[in-house]
């Protein structure tokens, strides 16, 4: 038995709170640790409006709320690898077909789907009332003839596509057994504005808006694990200092804002801490900042560079950057052993560290002799690099929360870009976050 | 592929949680799966990230934030930093910030100059070429910024009167994507420090 968290954001809810996702005993459907995973040919029909009259503007948002729910939909779809878009089939089925007495899968066709080569069909319907659009969609299993998972919902039209997200979750969750990512979010930076300011944006790089809007230049910014907070390096007061902003309260404040640099700040896997890099001795060093008691800690000790650290998920370990043997290679410290080892040794220059949810991997940036940059993940140990890009320059990896993307920018003469692709660098997709640059791309946890 | 993959009924038993009209606030779910039963709604949090007016409160958060750690360089703002007539720029190899043998001579004439103007307070920025990654790109400004300082001293300049800021790769001089522009953009400028 599957059980939801219930927010009472309303005055009169039932306060029941129980336990975080249960997850299903049954057997897991798309088995995402097999080594290849055939995918669903899957439909999508046109999402249907119901309800009647309204006049021009209305039929104006009608038309871009139809198109956007399956345009979202099947961005995710394809995007989970776990289903093949198949084409509609050229005659549509009868209206009626969505009888929400029966379940809904009354008036569904099926020989018109399974000759279109679909074993599974989504078909959603909304409604658009003043600000309020409902949305219902479900899934049916095209075979066996019956429905498998029906849901709607209720939020504002602007919020059309997280609705489609949620439901995308739902469907990973109802097949692997597994979370989804779709309704997680992304920090970056682009220059659209022609200063560079953060943005924040759905996974999909849709939905962007402005974080910071000060004129000045805006960098790095990471998420902190709750999802909530913003840490970021700004120029705002002149000089390069970090600053941490509440996401839910706007609520902003100066980290770090000593003498020189300020930069690269990482929260700890526990938010209790920042790791970041300051130059208060001249030469750019690793401390951590403890945010409760405001205690500085110095963690290396040399004349070299030493940036953009990387926290292994049980906080034990840091990864970092730095020239200490001439070019920038990538160096892990042991809090613990108190010891530092090596973990790269070839290519010209190794940067941007991100290690890897499950605490196996480290995807980092890297150029060889011709000064191009791709992606490559190795493991924690450094041991078994592969490279996962081949064109453009490319560089910040961020792991999705799930362990099984990689968002990076990627730029080729002066114009960059975000990109999302999987582990082993398959199922590219550009993210569509707008006019401008964007680049370093911070994936969100997941957001509960 | 076997011909069933997916054949679980969703196994909805759900929770109750009084409905109303929701303007753009939280998203409200609701299962409507055959064999749920009666229906029921799901509330899921409100998207707290997403108003534009929370997350772009910029302006109320530049008033009320403080500088809490040390003062900051006190370096001239981006846009009132003027080039100092009189002091030349210095370049980098790539991922260097040695000084190269030929602006010795650079630095060692903008150091006379220095010199004879005792009140002049200068802020030496550092910059690097786009390529690389943003965060070691401002490490390696900062630190070529502060060889010149460090050189400039030795030659009698006093410390006082020289400040440092690093653009990383942010601000280059040259807009190119080709190694001539890399070769201009990895430098260091002088300007006015007020």
């Amino acid at each position: 038995m599957r059980m939801r968290k219930i927010i009472p954001l309303i005055p009169f809810a039932l306060l029941m709170w129980l336990p975080a996702e249960v997850i299903p005993a049954e057997k897991v459907y798309i088995d995402l640790s097999a080594p290849s995973v055939r995918r669903l040919p899957v439909a999508i029909d046109d999402f249907r409006e119901s309800g009647g009259g309204k006049d021009k503007a209305q039929t104006e948002l009608s038309q871009t709320v139809k198109s956007e729910l399956k345009d979202a939909l099947s961005g995710d779809l394809a995007f989970s690898n776990l289903f093949t878009i198949v084409e509609n089939p050229p005659y549509p089925e009868r209206p009626a077909a969505f009888d929400k007495e029966s379940g809904g899968a009354a008036g569904v066709e099926w020989p018109l789907w399974r000759s279109a080569g679909a074993d599974v069909l989504i078909k959603g319907s909304y409604r658009i009332e003043g600000e309020k659009l409902t949305v219902e969609v479900r899934m049916f299993d095209v075979v066996r003839e019956k429905e498998i998972l029906g849901k709607r919902y209720v939020g504002g039209a602007a919020s059309r596509r997280r609705l489609v997200h949620y439901f995308a979750d739902e469907i990973y969750m109802e097949l692997t057994g597994r979370k989804g990512i779709f309704t997680t979010k992304m920090l970056f930076v682009t220059d659209r504005t022609g200063n560079k300011e953060i943005y924040l944006s759905d996974y999909d790089g849709k939905n962007a808006r402005a974080v910071t809007r000060n004129g000045s230049i805006n960098l790095s910014p990471q998420w902190a694990p709750d999802g909530k907070r913003v840490l970021y390096t700004s120029y705002k007061k002149g000089t390069p200092a970090l600053y941490m902003l509440d996401l839910e309260t706007g609520k902003d404040e100066t980290v770090s804002a000593r003498k020189g640099i300020n930069i690269g700040g990482r929260f700890s896997p526990d938010g209790g801490s920042v790791a970041l890099t300051l130059s208060t001795n001249k030469s750019p060093e690793l401390h951590l900042l403890d945010l409760g008691k405001r205690e500085l800690k110095r963690l290396t000790d040399n004349y070299a560079i030493d940036v953009s650290p990387t926290f292994s998920p049980d906080g034990k370990r840091m990864a970092f950057v730095s020239d200490m043997n001439g070019n920038p290679h990538i160096f892990v410290l042991d809090f613990y052993a108190n010891s530092l080892k090596r973990l790269t040794f070839d290519g010209r220059y190794n940067s941007s560290p991100a290690w890897s949810p499950d605490g196996k991997k480290i995807a980092f940036s890297r150029s060889g002799e011709d000064g191009r940059f791709d992606i490559w993940v190795m493991e924690s140990n450094g041991a078994n690099p592969a490279r996962l890009t081949s064109e453009g320059n490319n560089r910040n990896p961020s792991w999705s929360p799930d362990g099984r993307h990689i968002a990076f920018s990627s730029s080729s003469r002066g114009s960059s870009s975000l990109y999302i692709m999987d582990t082993e660098g398959g199922v590219l997709r550009k993210l569509e976050t707008g006019p401008g640059n964007s680049k370093t791309p911070s994936w969100s946890p997941f957001l509960d | 592929m076997k011909k069933m993959t997916i054949t679980r009924l969703l196994p909805a038993f759900l929770l109750c949680i009084t409905l109303i009209s929701c303007k753009s606030g939280p998203v409200v779910i609701e299962d409507t799966s055959a064999g749920a039963g009666a229906a029921a709604e799901v509330v899921v949090p409100e998207d707290k990230t997403a108003p534009a007016e929370t997350i772009t409160s910029e302006d109320i958060t530049t008033e009320t934030a403080s500088v809490r750690e040390g003062e900051g360089a006190k370096a001239a703002s981006p846009a009132s930093a003027s080039i100092m007539e009189g002091l030349k720029a210095v370049h980098f190899d790539f991922d260097k910030y040695t000084i190269r043998d030929e602006d010795k001579e650079v630095l060692r004439q903008n150091a006379e100059w220095l010199k004879s103007r005792p009140e002049s307070k200068v802020l030496i920025e550092g910059h690097a070429d786009e390529r690389g990654e943003t965060e070691y790109n401002l490490a390696l400004g900062e630190k070529r910024a502060e060889s010149v300082k460090s050189y400039l001293e030795t030659l009698g300049v006093r410390a006082e009167t020289l400040s440092t800021i690093s653009y990383g790769e942010e601000k280059p001089a040259d807009q190119g994507h080709d190694e001539a522009a890399w070769a201009r953009n990895r430098r260091a400028e002088f300007k006015s420090a007020k």
